[in-house]
């Protein structure tokens, strides 16, 4: 069972990262992307393409298709969810354009590479690490060690610069922000940028375990947001805690009720924190003025 | 008896129904007659019927309650299963089975509100996109729903279709055979056409009415009355049984179910049927499901894919799925009406609409509205005793006491940030406050919501008037009647004789309304045609036909020019000789004078001067507090 819990705290540290990245961007700009598991997927093929270039070191890979995939976290930002970003908090147009963002997003990954499972041959570590009184797959622990560091370095970033405190402005009110000379677009885009490129690198870590197919998205999405609900939204550190929380309950549910489980127990995480403590396990109630 | 007719309905009241059956009759006898050149038309017909009826609840939700769901290909997929399980496992009679293909999705639809509708916002959207997700690998990696050999399945129950239900001795036969007359269909295009009339029926009731209250703003349907939270579940959940029905019919059509027909696709699919259609509108959901089922099965979808392939890339294009995503980003970019939204909006333009009522010849019209409040009998005086609010550590409130007799106008006035807005704030509900106690007419409020406190008989307006821009005044000023509070989700399905005749006393009572308020002659334009003084008039007539027992006004003369306060004072008088009570938060010190009763006073949150309006205008207290210290110096408090 301990190496359940080793499992699944490793690909909770996936998560969490993913879930900072809705937190992120959701603080911002009270948005967040539902294709980001597209995000991921696109990430992991442009790993895929730079895997031929020999000359270039592993990480330096990684970087490069990072840096890609933020500046199409920033487009898509900028042209397909800033018109909707309006007042109201009942449009979710957003949502509903993200949501097909992906759709599309797959389709066309599933046309142009085809559904089958390809090897990312760099950013890899075979065998088993033994902890002594566990074990988990080094690739596994690749992931955790680098998605928690980012994680981390996200999360201070956010609280503890002035970028971040910039970001909490927008977040706070847009209109007053604007007056005193930061522009809500740029930070928008910024906050985008920022967590999709931290997506594409968890994203293609992990592919180096599963191998690389378009269809990773949803995998990731619904533990990735649910992790977040789970730590409250706008809490970059909840939003870190709550998706490792979740990994490990997947597992540990899989483990004993078999995998279905493992699926339905993000629904009942989910529904169970709403109704208990909407504003989520980490965060702190806002009063709201009328 | 005043002649108030009914609204002059555009069409007659039966074109609309006969219209949908004559068409249903079409469908009816195009698919039954067994030749198996039209199965595959008459399979269309039937998963357009079916996905109808889905669509039309979620109609219910994205277009009217502004609340977008993922889940309800779930929940018809749930129905749909359910339908099948209740035949496979004890042999159900057709009319139970699709009972609880309806009450199993509507109980999750319960539960799923109840999670989501506390928060305001994409919440729903988000949870519902969870629960397609999960309800998908439930159907498709649970091993008693056959996983992906479909259910039922050859190697669990035999065959890979349902025995066709009976029905009153009808074999109800899927299209699936040539030579077998499509008996199945019939229920499925007669369940889909009631479902269409439902949806028109139960859209303009009041129920129907106060869920685009919600969708414009929750705050303005708690005070008039409206139990947001349990209108909310009701809605998700009366939407989701509609999903479940389509599940049904779903499974009646091709007699066998596949998980992949289930994923979060589906869910997507009916939201984008709906507003490619156009949310709101009655016929948007026909088209939209039309379109997005022919799209899916017609050829010259795959000669639009080849055609891609041709002259883009053979490896980078977009096939089905893709294409109708790709429409749902268009269409939101550039017609967030729908086809049918953008349509009417055209005709509109193009012959402007009638008014919706006819005018009113009665009398007093405040006669007519006040006397209707005071049948209840009993006092209506406000006593608020010593009430506090802090926000943090500000004490916005402390220890104010007012009361408001009826027939009397209270007004409350104090330079800005004194807590004024707070106070009616209190006293409508919006915030609990500390300490102190509030009675109207002898009633205890607090601890009461403030839908609980709009049907005790306090009605409000304001600051900056919440109004439906799309809808009529008379439709706006509707929603203040007692039915859009109190009518409840099985009233507004069966409709009858007597809610029909509580909506034409309604009527009555808008007609008096804007006669009152002056407003009679624009009672057929939209309220983004109004001026602004206009605005606030319809927000205050929205007030009055509530029958409150107390008007509460949060400053009704901001932004309006001297005759229109003029014209606003007058209205007030009225109501007053008629014996309402009101409380009036202002700073246009002249209407102050002219109609106030009584006057406070209030100053950093605390009364400073309580008496007649001469008194506390000349009060130098209250002079210094408006127009500084140094003034009081030079004038000596002269004046005011």
């Amino acid at each position: 069972m301990l190496d359940q819990i080793l499992v699944g705290a490793a690909i909770g540290c996936l998560y969490a990262l993913i879930a900072q990245g809705f937190a992120l961007t959701f603080r911002t700009t009270h948005t967040m992307n539902f294709a980001t598991g597209e995000i991921g997927a696109i990430g992991a093929f442009v790993a895929l393409g730079l895997a031929g270039v020999g000359w270039l070191p592993a990480p330096a890979k990684l970087a490069a298709a990072a840096i890609i995939v933020a500046l199409v976290g920033a487009v898509v930002f900028a042209v397909l969810i800033r018109p909707f970003v309006t007042n109201d908090g009942h449009d979710a147009r957003w949502l509903l354009v993200t949501v097909a963002l992906s759709l599309v997003a797959v389709d066309l990954l599933r046309n142009s590479q085809g559904t089958q499972h390809r090897p990312l041959d760099f950013a890899r570590l075979d065998g088993v690490l033994s902890l002594g009184f566990a074990q988990v797959p080094k690739q596994l622990a690749l992931l955790a060690v680098v998605c928690l560091a980012l994680g981390i370095a996200i999360a201070l970033l956010v609280t503890r610069t002035g970028l971040g405190v910039r970001m909490r402005a927008v977040a706070e009110d847009t209109e007053t922000a604007g007056l005193v000379g930061i522009d809500a677009r740029r930070m928008g885009m910024l906050s985008y940028a920022i967590g999709s490129a931290a997506v594409a690198v968890g994203a293609t870590l992990w592919t180096g375990y599963v191998g690389v197919f378009p269809d990773i998205g949803p995998l990731l999405l619904v533990p990735a947001f649910a992790g977040a609900v789970i730590g409250g939204l706008i809490s970059v550190w909840g939003a870190l805690a709550g998706g490792v929380l979740y990994g490990i309950a997947e597992q540990l549910f899989a483990h004993w009720f078999g995998a279905t489980a493992g699926g339905v127990i993000g629904l009942v995480a989910v529904v169970g924190v709403l109704v208990l403590r909407p504003e989520g396990l980490f965060a702190r109630r806002v009063e709201v003025k009328v | 008896m005043a002649a108030v007719a009914l609204p002059l309905a555009r069409l007659r009241p039966w074109a609309f129904p006969l219209a949908v059956a004559v068409v249903a009759l079409l469908a009816i006898l195009y698919t039954t007659d067994g030749s198996g050149v039209r199965l595959s038309n008459s399979q269309q017909i039937g998963q357009i019927c079916a996905f109808l009826v889905a669509s039309v609840g979620l109609n219910l939700l994205v277009g009217r309650t502004g609340m977008h769901s993922f889940a309800q290909g779930a929940f018809l997929a749930i129905g749909a299963y359910t339908f099948v399980w209740t035949q496979l496992t004890w042999d159900a009679p057709f009319l139970v089975g699709m009972l609880l293909a309806a009450l199993v999705p509507a109980l999750a639809g319960v539960v799923i509100a109840v999670a989501t509708t506390r928060m305001r916002g994409p919440q729903l959207a988000m949870v519902t996109l969870i629960t397609a997700v999960v309800v998908y690998k439930v159907l498709a990696e649970w091993k008693p729903f056959g996983q992906f050999g479909g259910y039922p399945n050859t190697a669990a129950h035999g065959s890979s279709l349902i025995e066709p239900p009976s029905l009153f001795g009808w074999e109800l036969q899927p299209p699936l055979f040539g030579g077998t007359p499509a008996t199945a269909l019939v229920p499925v295009i007669v369940i889909a056409a009631l479902s269409l009339l439902l949806y028109r029926r139960v859209a303009g009731t009041g129920w129907g009415l106060s869920l685009s209250v919600i969708k414009q703003s929750e705050l303005l349907a708690a005070h008039l009355g409206v139990n947001v939270y349990l209108r909310k579940v009701a809605v998700v959940s009366f939407a989701a049984g509609l999903a479940g029905l389509g599940g049904a019919c779903y499974a009646l059509v091709f007699a066998h179910l596949q998980p992949e027909s289930f994923a979060l696709m589906l869910g997507v699919n009916l939201i984008v049927m709906v507003i490619l259609g156009g949310a709101g509108t009655v016929l948007g959901p026909v088209i939209g499901t039309a379109v997005i089922v022919y799209l899916q099965t017609a050829p010259s979808v795959a000669a639009f894919v080849r055609w891609e392939n041709d002259t883009i890339s053979d490896r980078w294009y977009l096939s089905a799925q893709g294409l109708i995503a790709f429409m749902m980003i268009a269409v939101l970019f550039a017609m967030p009406a729908g086809i049918v939204g953008s349509a009417q909006r055209l005709l509109r333009r193009r012959r402007p609409r009638r008014a919706a009522i006819a005018p009113w010849h009665g009398g007093e019209p405040a006669a007519h509205l006040v006397a209707v409040a005071h049948t209840s009998g009993e006092s209506a005086e406000l006593v608020v005793t010593d009430v506090g609010l802090a926000f943090g550590g500000v004490r916005a409130v402390d220890g104010v006491s007012i009361t408001v007799a009826p027939g009397s106008i209270v007004a409350v006035i104090g330079p800005n940030g004194a807590g004024k807005s707070s106070v009616v704030n209190l006293i409508s509900g919006v915030y609990a406050g500390q300490g102190g106690s509030m009675h109207l007419g002898g009633t205890p409020l607090r601890g009461l919501p403030a839908y609980r406190r709009a049907r005790l008989g306090i009605a409000r307006t304001f600051q900056t008037p919440i109004l439906s821009p799309e809808l009529t005044v008379v439709d706006n000023v509707l929603v203040g009647s007692e039915q859009t509070a109190s009518m409840s989700c099985a009233g507004a399905v069966s409709a009858t004789r007597a809610a029909r005749r509580a909506r034409e006393r309604d009527l009555r009572d808008v007609a008096a309304a804007l006669e009152l308020v002056g407003l009679t002659e624009e009672a057929g334009r939209t309220a983004d045609e109004l001026s602004y003084g206009q605005q606030r008039l319809v927000e205050l007539a929205r007030a009055l036909v509530s029958r409150p027992r107390l008007l509460v006004l949060d400053e009704p003369a901001a932004g309006l020019n001297p005759t229109e306060i003029a014209a606003l004072a007058l209205i007030l008088e009225r109501l007053r000789d008629q014996g309402l009570s009101v409380l009036l938060v202002e700073h246009h010190m002249d209407l102050v004078r002219r109609i106030a009763d009584h006057v406070v006073c209030m100053i950093d949150g605390r009364v400073a001067a309580a008496a007649d309006a001469h008194t506390v205008l000349s009060d130098p207290l209250v002079v210094s507090a408006y127009l500084g210290q140094g003034h009081v110096a030079v004038a000596g408090g002269q004046h005011a």
